[in-house]
């Protein structure tokens, strides 16, 4: 009979752990702590990141012209910084498109890492300002929307896998 | 679900004021059972302790919203499990999860001995299956939970969970089995 396994389970008890000696002084200690805004539904902290993040990118290529920028290296280089934001923000949607519970980490942290390389990106602008053309920054921020592009390639297919783990699997093989 | 003690009634009224020592009593009526829920899904102590105390600090803050329809250990619980639900996927980011056939016939469940069985040992049975399978039954032999509650929890169909509870306990019952007849063998 199949209720055998319910009542072994429902007649006896499971709770064999403990926790290390402290802790009721280590949650003392969590109780004083000034509360942490970090509970303030990080997904409408995460969709105003992503906000800001295209955002980002239309004043960056915009507004920024009183620095100077990529773009105004030279025209070709103008070609090259508005493929890849272009492209950037096209994926940036694909990604959003995306978003429910099970990807929601995965998301976040990609976006966290674009952040990143938004803020290195700024430094190269900056730098490129005071050193005038130099082809060390250039290439530095070309490999820097590069490598944007590639988080974002990762984690679409990722994603994929996530959606349609099989399919992925079955490529494979063939 | 039955009703609260009036001294913990009593706790949560003066927990709603932020009473500092309220709240610490609380804790200790409390933390080792959470304790233990979380522990048993994140297999780990450190773990379990972060996310048993974080999910008394976020009761404490959202205790305006506890009506008492439910006991409050069962309340607390509830936060307790999705917390670390949430964690364990954190933790599981990259893991591919395996796909088990389990071979169809039917397990005798009168050839396992259920007074014989010591419960840590279990215990440790189950949570030695995958992961999957382990979550589902953690949650409906231990916790209590029923199908339709489990599936609001892991947001899966009824259907799914009645399928995967059931190949879950299948697989138990198949370790539970070998196990036993191990032990048994040894014995002679």
């Amino acid at each position: 009979m199949e209720n055998k396994l319910e009542d072994f389970f429902s007649e006896n008890k499971f709770d064999f752990q403990e926790p290390k000696s402290g802790h009721l002084e280590r949650f003392e200690g969590k109780l004083n702590q000034p509360k942490k805004n970090s509970k303030t539904s990080w997904k409408w902290l995460s969709a105003a990141a992503s906000v800001v993040l295209v955002l980002g990118f239309w004043l960056g290529s915009n507004h920024q012209k009183k620095q100077m920028d990529l773009a105004d290296v030279s025209p070709k280089m103008e070609e090259v910084q508005n493929y890849f934001v272009s492209t950037i923000h096209q994926e940036l949607k694909n990604l959003e498109k995306n978003r429910n519970l099970e990807t929601e980490i995965i998301i976040e942290e990609a976006l966290e890492r674009l952040e990143e390389l938004e803020d290195n990106y700024k430094t190269f602008v900056k730098e490129l300002n005071i050193e005038g053309n130099s082809r060390q920054i250039i290439s530095e921020m070309i490999q820097n929307y590069q490598q944007r592009l590639e988080i974002l390639e990762n984690v679409l297919i990722q994603l994929e896998q996530i959606k349609n783990p099989n399919l992925i699997k079955d490529e494979i093989y063939l | 679900m039955e009703t609260n003690q009036p001294h913990i009634t009593n706790l949560i009224e003066r927990c709603k004021k932020f009473d500092k020592n309220a709240q610490l009593l609380l804790y200790k009526a409390y933390y080792s059972a959470m304790y233990n829920t979380a522990h048993r899904i994140l297999k780990d102590s450190f773990e379990a302790e972060d996310i048993m105390q974080e999910a008394f600090l976020t009761a404490f803050t959202k205790l305006a919203s506890y009506k008492g329809e439910v006991a409050f250990g069962a309340w607390l619980k509830r936060i307790v499990i999705n917390k670390s639900l949430t964690q364990l996927k954190k933790n599981n980011r990259y893991e591919e999860v395996k796909m088990e056939v389990i071979p169809n016939d039917t397990i005798d469940d009168e050839a396992i001995d259920y007074k014989d069985l010591n419960p840590k040992k279990v215990l440790n049975t189950l949570q030695n299956l995958k992961e999957n399978y382990r979550v589902v039954l953690t949650l409906n032999l231990i916790e209590g939970y029923d199908y339709e509650e489990i599936a609001q929890i892991l947001k899966y169909t009824n259907e799914n969970v009645r399928t995967t509870i059931s190949r879950a306990k299948k697989k138990l019952k198949q370790v539970l089995l070998a196990e036993n007849t191990q032990i048994q063998a040894y014995g002679k």
